[in-house]
């Protein structure tokens, strides 16, 4: 239990007398500019990075490490933005949600790299928060290993933004607190998706954005998919491929498939495209990662790209 | 020596004050505790206590009894915890009402605040008169206390209501229709916290950890699901009426009204427990002026019994330290009896009769002419483990835990889908929330067990509802979208899809679909969802063998 002095007090009784007196209660989401500074230096983007094994952390470690090493990516200070796939549920067996294990394992590499805050953040489709965090290992892993959770459960956790080279999305929502991170790492679960063929690291985005039922409802569900990675670009997507799920995506449970691989890389496409061969696809027949290489945001062809084995 | 007795008189009062506050502190205590928590080795949500915390509730006797009567079965909890309540009222007389119970203590909590002019009149020109009276003699004395409205009211007839109201009550209990949740003062009190208060507190703290202030969240107030309630201003309402009813005289509602107070008061009859007046009194009539509860009301020697809430204001307030409530057989001025009007009754009995046969004869109560289920209730989903809806609606305290623990705030106050019979009741309500399969809290709280235990394991096949697809505005029927929302997010693996002229389509396996409702909850057509939970599913009047037979039949 952390004790608050009279200082903090103070401060959190003047937080509540300024929420009332702003009409924080009840605020829509505000635009917020996004930042876009270049940071470097940073991986190269042409490289993936797979590594193999029986343990979820140490191959996360060595996928990273194959890239550079997380603190390449890190500088001390730094806000990171873990976004997993803590969607459902689901206990971490059924494959529906990131290993708890890789999770924390990446938290600890961006805290060993000096990062000043690990937030782990999520908009949860299974509600409560709690349960959702409890069940699928990820609060107490992603606590233990130094970071700050943050369920994005309601409208007011989310900034607008602008998505100039969106087809069909021109708008749309983002958890605030990526947009005002230093990096934002993107660590989806393969899995196979009914309405999408597969879900992955692009996919995996649609938890940063607050009305996930308008996508459905546009006229192309894998053109939003594409649209929102042009606005929203990780700085790094680590694919936990542990275990996949073959059937029932993207909730589970159904059958699943231990390949023991994490797969690392700057580019969303060419990681995608990756995972999409995991499951036995041709990454130009899913839909979303077709439409992202079209719009320039990376590469699909893997005969294109360095992979590193690790 | 009168000095160490009337410090010890006063001593007694204030005693009842500090029980009042403990008893209501602890009545807030276990309503703050009334939230889940996930167990992570369980791997379901559990209570935050192991404290009953619908302790007040079980020790209710009216809410006991009515319902018991009402539903023909003994309620083994509200037996056990309601039978000291009336065996310590036989006993020691209508304490409950000026030591125990929250709504009580409101009354005179407020009182103090929202009527404080009134009160310093009051007091001060008994205290003047007190001091006038020790010094001048008995004659002048009695004369000096100052006429209040109120005590013209308690010399009048407005007191017996309450009699009336039980009685009424009573009769349609015997007409299975259990009333007592409209006017207990407990469940009263409970429905404006949690429809009133609790949703406030949830949008403010949210406010506040908004701005950043995360490191305050606490466990008793979720920081994830903002809490709405339908009917909240009606709940409100009612409380605050009966707050503001003290502008006619001090616990209104408690002298007038109250039916718990009531059957208390019949109960005290015999009560061991009585108040006495010396002979040296001097008829100052302080007494009269401090009695809120109009027990004491023309002679200060006498008094009725069963309307004494033993506050022992009285005995404080007496100059000569002439009154004492103490154990006694009889003592002179002790009116047990409550002299009623037979006419009154019977009309009362008749209102009682009138309610329960309209609540019977309301389309609400029709079945349907195939299987158990009513005919105007399509949307009348109840949470699992829900006894058949007759059984159930007179159960029912409305006592609204279940909406309070509930973590998704599904759950809402019926209004018009279960009949004039069932305001109030629990009705899971999906496009506000889903029933989460991992949770049972609902029936954990539920003292009247309305909703009958179950485990999470047997959440598979405890059926509350069925999806319906309505294909018309269905996103992948009718505009061959990319859309299995309602697939993807099921609990149960009950959508699947199938391609229909190259489209992957949702269907429903009926054999799976419990209505939790997580799909209506997710379907992006709106405003009405394109998949429904429709109570046509409800199987709450076949066993659970029979229900779990059901569901492994494969669809």
């Amino acid at each position: 239990m952390s004790k608050l002095n009279r200082r903090e007090f103070f401060e959190a009784v003047a937080g509540v007398g300024a929420a009332i007196l702003i009409g924080g209660c009840g605020s829509k989401a505000e635009t917020d500019a996004v930042a876009a500074t270049p940071r470097a230096p940073k991986f190269d983007a042409g490289t993936l990075a797979v590594a193999s094994g029986d343990d979820p952390a140490k191959i996360t470690r060595a996928a990273v490490e194959a890239l550079g090493g997380m603190s390449k990516l890190v500088r001390k200070g730094d806000t990171v933005v873990v976004k997993p796939n803590i969607a459902w549920n689901q206990p971490p067996e059924v494959g529906a949600t990131t290993n708890p294990k890789v999770v924390a394992e990446i938290v600890k590499m961006c805290k060993e790299a000096g990062a000043g805050k690990v937030i782990v953040a999520e908009h949860m489709i299974d509600r409560p928060a709690e349960m959702v965090l409890g069940l699928t290992g990820i609060g107490d892993a992603a606590k233990n290993a130094g970071a700050d959770i943050y369920p994005a459960q309601n409208e007011s956790d989310y900034r607008s933004i602008e998505i100039h080279k969106g087809k069909v999305l021109k708008s749309d929502t983002c958890i605030k607190d990526i947009l005002k991170a230093d990096v934002f790492i993107n660590v989806p679960i393969a899995k196979v998706h009914d309405a999408t063929k597969v879900t992955l690291g692009m996919k995996n985005l649609m938890g940063c954005m607050w009305d996930r039922q308008a996508w459905h409802r546009s006229s192309s569900l894998d053109q939003c998919i594409a649209d929102y990675v042009t606005a929203i670009r990780p700085d790094l997507t680590i694919i936990d491929a542990n275990r996949i799920l073959l059937t029932g995506g993207p909730k589970g449970p159904g059958k699943t498939k231990d390949v023991k691989q994490v797969i690392a890389g700057v580019d969303p496409v060419a990681v995608d495209a990756y995972g999409a061969t995991l499951f036995g696809f041709k990454p130009q027949d899913v839909g979303h990662i077709k439409l992202a290489h079209e719009m320039g945001v990376g590469e699909i062809d893997l005969a294109k790209v360095k992979i590193k084995k690790a | 020596m009168s000095m160490i007795n009337k410090l010890k008189l006063t001593r007694m009062e204030n005693l009842r004050r500090v029980v009042q506050v403990l008893s209501f502190v602890a009545f807030l205590y276990l309503f703050v505790l009334t939230i889940g928590r996930f167990d992570a080795s369980a791997k379901q949500n559990v209570l935050t206590s192991k404290a009953p915390i619908d302790t007040f509730f079980r020790i209710d006797p009216l809410l006991g009894l009515t319902t018991m009567i009402a539903t023909r079965h003994i309620i083994i909890v509200m037996l056990i915890y309601g039978l000291p309540v009336v065996i310590l009222t036989m006993l020691f007389g209508r304490f409950f009402c000026g030591w125990i119970c929250p709504l009580g203590t409101t009354l005179d909590a407020t009182d103090r605040v929202f009527f404080w002019k009134r009160r310093r009149v009051s007091r001060t020109s008994s205290r003047n008169t007190a001091s006038i009276s020790e010094s001048s003699s008995q004659d002048t004395a009695s004369v000096s206390v100052k006429e209040f409205p109120e005590m013209a009211e308690a010399r009048g007839e407005l007191w017996k209501t309450k009699y009336y109201i039980l009685a009424g009550m009573l009769v349609a209990a015997v007409f299975a229709s259990q009333l007592a949740y409209l006017l207990d003062p407990f469940t009263i009190i409970t429905r404006a916290f949690t429809f009133g208060a609790f949703p406030i507190i949830t949008l403010l703290t949210h406010s506040v950890y908004d701005l950043g202030y995360t490191h305050l969240q606490s466990p008793y107030i979720p920081s994830d699901v903002q809490y709405f309630f339908r009917l909240n201003f009606l709940a409100v309402a009612v409380f605050v009426g009966i707050l503001a009813a003290n502008s006619f005289s001090r616990r209104f509602w408690c002298r007038n009204l109250c039916p718990l107070g009531a059957m208390l008061g019949l109960l005290s009859r015999f009560s061991i427990l009585q108040r006495a007046v010396k002979p040296d009194c001097i008829k100052c009539k302080k007494c009269i002026s401090e009695c809120k509860m109009g027990a004491v009301y023309e002679d200060p020697l006498e008094y009725r019994a069963p309307e004494c809430i033993y506050c022992y204001s009285c005995t404080s307030i007496c100059p000569t330290l002439s009154t004492s409530i103490a154990p006694t057989i009889h003592s002179e001025g002790y009116h047990g009896e409550v002299d009623l009007s037979r006419r009154r009754i019977f009309q009362a009995a008749g209102v009682g009769l009138a309610v329960a046969l309209l609540g019977k004869t309301n389309a609400a109560a029709k079945t349907s002419r195939s299987g158990q289920n009513k005919v105007s209730s399509e949307f009348l989903l109840r949470p699992p483990g829900a006894l058949p809806e007759d059984e159930f609606v007179d159960r029912c305290l409305r006592c609204s835990e279940c909406m309070k623990v509930c973590p998704t705030n599904g759950l809402q106050p019926a209004l018009t889908e279960a009949g004039i019979d069932g305001l109030w009741t629990p009705v899971l309500v999906p496009r506000i929330g889903e029933c989460t399969r991992q949770c049972n809290l609902c029936s954990q709280v539920c003292s009247s067990q309305a909703i009958q235990p179950f485990e999470v394991v047997e959440k598979s096949h405890i059926y509350i509802g069925r999806a319906v697809i309505d294909r018309s505005r269905c996103l992948a029927w009718n505009s061959d979208k990319q859309c299995l929302v309602c697939n993807e997010c099921c609990s149960y693996r009950a959508v699947l899809w199938k391609t229909v002229d190259g489209v992957r389509r949702p269907f429903i396996d009926e054999h799976k679909c419990v209505g939790c409702g997580i799909c209506e909850n997710v379907c992006p057509v709106q405003p009405v969802a394109a998949i429904r939970s429709f109570s046509s599913g409800d199987q709450r009047n076949e066993s659970r063998e029979k229900q779990k037979q059901f569901f492994e039949q494969k669809g």
